[in-house]
């Protein structure tokens, strides 16, 4: 493409290649916008759902059903749930793989036949498999994706999952939570005001709870809660150990396990139809499982999930009568069992019109339709919110907490501290997530130094500690002295995630792996790139090209894209970064006058509606 | 040029500086500047754009939760008049008020079962009532001071109710 084409009034402008993606415990699906509507694609064996299973052999990592089915004879090389081990560190990993001893980061390596891999590059190779899907469907390279993840899914997680995403090269619109995508898909939004809802998303590894307020498009998360720990693996393994006491099985090795495992899934499943099932535990023993003895080991997994339903109606400060309608996502929320109970609990009916494996892809792909642009009149605005506080630690082990749980992000929150001793120097900052108010509690963030702060006695320094999170749920902290403006900042990167040079090394790595050739791989990343700034800026000048000051400005804007448009077709990439950041700047003042004209409007769009209303 | 978005909040929500709001326009309003300022919107745009979005939305996003909820619009306005009154640190030291709000500690935790809680609940919201009134003659009369002093009385009791929502938790699931 030598130039960009620009449209003419009126004619439609080309679709933009969008997904979504639900990257689950179990399985994970992709799905795209198909004439108006979601779909979620099948892989080359016909199947939706692909298992979220990956095998390290010789060749390439083998993803989904093959991995699945080779898994019993190669269990070390064959990772399933992989999904529970992301953003978790060294202590939280109770996986029946070996890790490599050696990691700099703290991120846990598992050793495989392919290497070392931590759960981040094993989550990509996942990710991969889908976009290769969508790219087949959609028949090119997209322009961008939307993730989900479980609501209560903690920052480390989250930015595990954003790194995953990068090291598959998706193009990240939005990371979305799994019950909003849930609720986009039942287009709950469709009638006027629908008031509140809640959905109740219990997948293969992880249990949701969203309360819900829908009005008009606007989908408003007033409360969310969960356990990332807590899903229908966890019911399989309190199978698993049923199973060992029937058969007086003590000495188990993991081929068994995983065979047992996978019995005990079929037939979980079997009994949301049936009201009984077989296991066969090898040796010419074979176990009946009965829907009724399932629902008695089910009951202590239901109860937690409803505790934490008590506690999301209570964040939201609302009652279950004044929930309107449930909606149930996640297949395990096909047990029979589970229904009843759910809708016991709200006494109401629950939805469950959508296929609850598919509802969460489904509804993510009509996200990154209106994200990526394609559907600017769809009225569809996400207002979410992070699942756990995020605080400081202070004197004795404790912790401030200065951004709360539900709280609606983008989020940003200042708070003071000040030094405890005389002439202290420096302050560390810890940054840590969680609900309790010992540090040891909650789950560690970073830590940074603020150094260089001025003598002053103890208590006179004014330290202004600065929280962002973004769109997508992640955290930006600052700090700085006030008295002396001395400043310190991280983009935090949790104790478990990976630093920056280990994710690009990765991204070498696997480039090499994939034979193709690094440096036009970033090339062609920088021409993606500044394909994307350019148009974006011919969208912006073709309906605000009036609000540029003068001519200068106009020139010094024309001037940096025909700069910028003559690196992209060249072939360096360090000249093609310069120009999208030249290009920026020269951009600043219109894009800031454009960004205060929407402000505008915004107010006065509510007062042009209010004399509507007195008409 | 930093973004021209009214610092105050009530002016943001274009409502008049008062502890009563009209909360339709509130909720309205919070949902046309979202609408017009989420990061979503931007999700295509340039990277400057993602990141005044993202500034603008925080701050609505913020003013939003401060004028939502009764105690902290009260703060705020005090907050305006330069009055600060610190979550922390600041409580009331009239010693009657404390004695009667230890009485009402004591009747918290004697609480035996839903329907003495829902009483309990109803005297709460009495007195809670009473205290919003005179907050409001002290705010209308400029007595900055003493409203501050009945906002840190109004603190105990909104720990009181939230002590007593997880009370009648415990109580209605056994």
């Amino acid at each position: 493409m030598a130039l960009l084409q620009i449209s003419e009034p009126g004619q439609a402008q080309p679709k933009r290649r969008a997904c979504g993606i639900d990257l689950g415990t179990t399985h994970s699906l992709v799905a795209v916008m198909r004439d108006g509507r979601a779909v979620t694609l099948p892989g080359a064996e016909g199947r939706h759902r692909l298992p979220s299973v990956v095998h390290y052999g010789d060749g390439p990592a083998t993803v989904g059903w093959a991995a699945a089915q080779g898994a019993a004879g190669d269990p070390g090389n064959t990772f399933f749930s992989i999904k529970r081990s992301m953003g978790r560190g060294t202590g939280d990993i109770d996986e029946a793989h070996d890790l490599v001893e050696d990691s700099t980061s703290g991120v846990p390596r598992f050793r495989t036949a392919a290497g070392p891999k931590t759960a981040v590059e094993i989550s990509a190779d996942i990710l991969a498999a889908l976009r290769a899907r969508a790219e087949e469907e959609l028949g090119g390279e997209l322009d961008g994706a939307v993730i989900t993840v479980p609501a209560y899914f903690d920052e480390a997680q989250r930015q595990a999952t954003k790194d995953a995403a990068r090291l598959a090269g998706l193009p990240v619109l939005r990371l979305i939570n799994e019950p909003t995508a849930a609720s986009i898909a039942y287009g709950l939004d469709q009638e006027d005001d629908r008031g509140l809802i809640a959905v109740f998303d219990l997948g293969g590894g992880t249990f949701d709870i969203s309360i819900l307020h829908l009005s008009r498009g606007v989908f408003e998360v007033r409360a969310t809660g969960g356990d990332t720990e807590l899903g229908g693996d966890d019911l399989d393994r309190i199978l698993l150990d049923w199973v060992k006491e029937e058969c007086g099985a003590e000495e188990v090795d993991r081929v068994w396990t995983r065979t047992i495992l996978q019995a005990v899934r079929q037939a979980r499943e079997a009994l949301s139809e049936q009201d009984s099932a077989q296991i066969d535990c090898g040796g010419g023993k074979v176990l009946t499982l009965t829907r009724e003895e399932l629902e008695q080991r089910s009951a202590p997994l239901l109860e937690r999930t409803l505790r934490c339903c008590r506690r999301a109606l209570s964040d939201a400060g609302v009652a279950t009568a004044d929930i309107q309608e449930v909606v149930m996502v996640g297949g395990v929320t096909r047990m029979p069992y589970l229904r009843r109970e759910v809708s016991r609990f709200f006494s109401r009916a629950v939805h469950t019109g959508i296929d609850p494996d598919r509802v969460v892809a489904l509804g993510a792909a009509i996200q990154a339709d209106v994200l990526v642009g394609n559907a600017q009149d769809q009225d569809l605005l996400l207002l979410d919110v992070i699942p756990l506080s995020l605080g400081i630690e202070i004197m004795g082990g404790l912790v401030e907490r200065v951004i709360e749980r539900n709280t609606t992000i983008p989020a940003h929150h200042a708070q003071e501290f000040t030094t405890f001793k005389d002439g202290q120097t420096a302050l560390a900052v810890h940054v840590v997530q969680g609900e309790r108010e010992l540090v040891s509690d909650c789950r560690s963030l970073a830590r940074f130094e603020l150094r260089g702060i001025p003598p002053m006695t103890a208590g006179a320094a004014r330290i202004r500690v600065e929280f962002q999170v973004d769109a997508d749920g992640l955290l930006t902290v600052e700090a700085a002295e006030t008295v002396s403006g001395v400043r310190a900042g991280v983009s935090v990167k949790p104790s478990y995630g990976l630093e920056e040079p280990e994710i690009e090394q990765m991204l070498r790595d696997s480039i090499e792996h994939a034979q193709e050739d690094v440096a036009s791989r970033a090339l062609n990343e920088q021409r993606v790139e500044a394909d994307r700034v350019v148009q974006a800026l011919r969208d912006a000048l073709e309906t605000d090209g009036h609000i540029l000051s003068d001519d200068a400005e106009r020139s010094g804007i024309e001037t940096a894209t025909r700069a910028l448009i003559q690196a992209r077709d060249e072939t360096d990439a360090d000249a093609i970064r310069a120009g999208i950041k030249a290009l920026e700047d020269a951009c600043a003042p219109f894009v800031e006058r454009r960004m205060n004209r929407s402000i505008q409007q915004a107010m006065q769009g509510r007062r042009l509606e209010e004399f509507q209303e007195q008409d | 040029m930093p973004l021209e978005l009214p610092q105050n909040y009530f002016e943001l929500f274009q409502l008049p500086c008062a502890l009563e709001v009209d909360e339709r326009q509130l909720i309205e309003q919070y949902r046309v500047l979202q609408r017009e300022l989420h990061p979503d919107r931007f999700a295509a745009a340039g990277s400057q754009e993602k990141r005044l979005a993202a500034q603008a939305a925080a701050h609505v996003n913020q003013a939003y939760r401060t004028l939502n909820d009764r105690h902290e619009r009260a703060t705020y306005l005090l907050q305006l008049q330069e009055v600060v009154v610190d979550d922390e640190k600041d409580t009331s030291t009239e010693v009657e008020f404390l004695m009667q709000q230890m009485e009402l500690r004591e009747g918290l935790e004697e609480l035996d079962g839903l329907p003495e809680a829902e009483a309990f609940g109803v005297r709460l919201e009495r007195e809670a009532g009473a205290l919003w009134e005179d907050f409001g003659v002290c705010y209308a009369g400029g007595r900055w001071l003493d409203a501050r002093e009945v906002l840190l009385k109004l603190r105990f009791y909104r720990r009181l109710q939230q002590q007593l929502q997880v009370r009648r938790e415990q109580f209605s699931t056994g």
